[in-house]
């Protein structure tokens, strides 16, 4: 194949592949990666209130809770299997239950997002990060 | 419809199976490895590259490896879909990445209706042939971006 046709190719294809990645980064901002933790604060975050809906699955658990101030909160917990090894089950707790969640909230201070290590249920401490749980009991 | 969707049995068995999820979520990605590869390997064939292989040869052949990846793609997108369907509907970059596939397959359906293979030097043919690629490309990196704003 002669190497001009994939040169003037890429010629081509530079300038729109650019601005589709520069769009995707723009557009992204705070909104980005929900997945690890570089988009939560560093400082421990505790948030107690009331559940509002529990989710152990796939791809990963999360819970809604409503805060004392009635704020809805999204909280991510582990993926399914951390979580199941850290014994919270999908019927171990339901809407109306009191609970207590323990992570790293959003840095952006709009979005009522966290992520948790521990929950504590019923006087149980689920810790589906337990590494992070454990230096949370150290800090 | 997402009451519906969400009660559908393969849905509870995917958000409860600790190994069938992972499962299905990799046939989805070697399918669309493959689609994605064979659209573009046909495309780049069209616009001038690998000209030692024939283009109604390359054709015959991808086309058919292309549909396959894509039945599979479907198939294992859709049952990873109905694990969380009301999430996936308020995902903006879900429903990019579905108006993006449709693009994707309304091009390359076009591209197969009215032949544009057998005129290669046409501007038509390597127009669309280069959309193709940036469709496919767009749809496979949203389809990553989904789980980074959930």
């Amino acid at each position: 194949m002669p190497e001009h046709i994939l040169a003037g190719l890429a010629r081509r294809l530079a300038a729109p592949l650019l601005a589709l990645s520069l769009s995707v980064a723009v557009f992204s901002g705070p909104a980005l990666a929900h997945h690890g933790w570089g988009w939560t604060e560093d400082a421990w975050f505790e948030l107690s209130g009331t559940l509002t809906e529990i989710y152990v699955g796939n791809p990963h658990a999360t819970l809604t809770i409503e805060a004392e101030d009635g704020t809805l909160w999204d909280v991510d917990l582990a993926p399914l299997f951390r979580t199941l090894n850290a014994g919270f089950e999908q019927d171990i707790a339901a809407p109306g239950d009191p609970v207590t969640v323990i992570g790293h909230r959003s840095i952006d201070p709009g979005e009522t997002h966290m992520k948790a290590v521990r929950v504590i249920h019923g006087g149980i401490n689920y810790d589906v990060y337990p590494a992070r749980a454990a230096g949370y009991d150290n800090r | 419809m997402i009451e519906a969707l969400e009660a559908f049995w393969l849905g509870d068995e995917l958000r409860r199976s600790v190994w069938l999820y992972p499962l299905v979520s990799a046939t989805h990605i070697l399918a669309l490895g493959m689609l994605v590869t064979s659209a573009i390997l046909m495309d780049l064939r069209v616009l001038g590259s690998g000209t030692r292989l024939a283009l109604p040869d390359v054709v015959a052949h991808l086309r058919v490896v292309a549909m396959f990846a894509l039945i599979v793609a479907v198939s294992t997108g859709a049952a990873l879909f109905t694990v969380r369907p009301a999430i996936y509907f308020a995902n903006p970059i879900f429903l990019t990445k579905m108006t993006l596939l449709a693009a994707a397959l309304f091009n390359a359906g076009l591209f197969t209706l009215l032949a544009r293979h057998r005129t290669p030097e046409s501007w038509l043919t390597k127009f669309m042939a280069l959309t193709s690629i940036f469709l496919w490309l767009a749809v496979l990196l949203c389809g990553r971006l989904i789980a980074f704003f959930d």
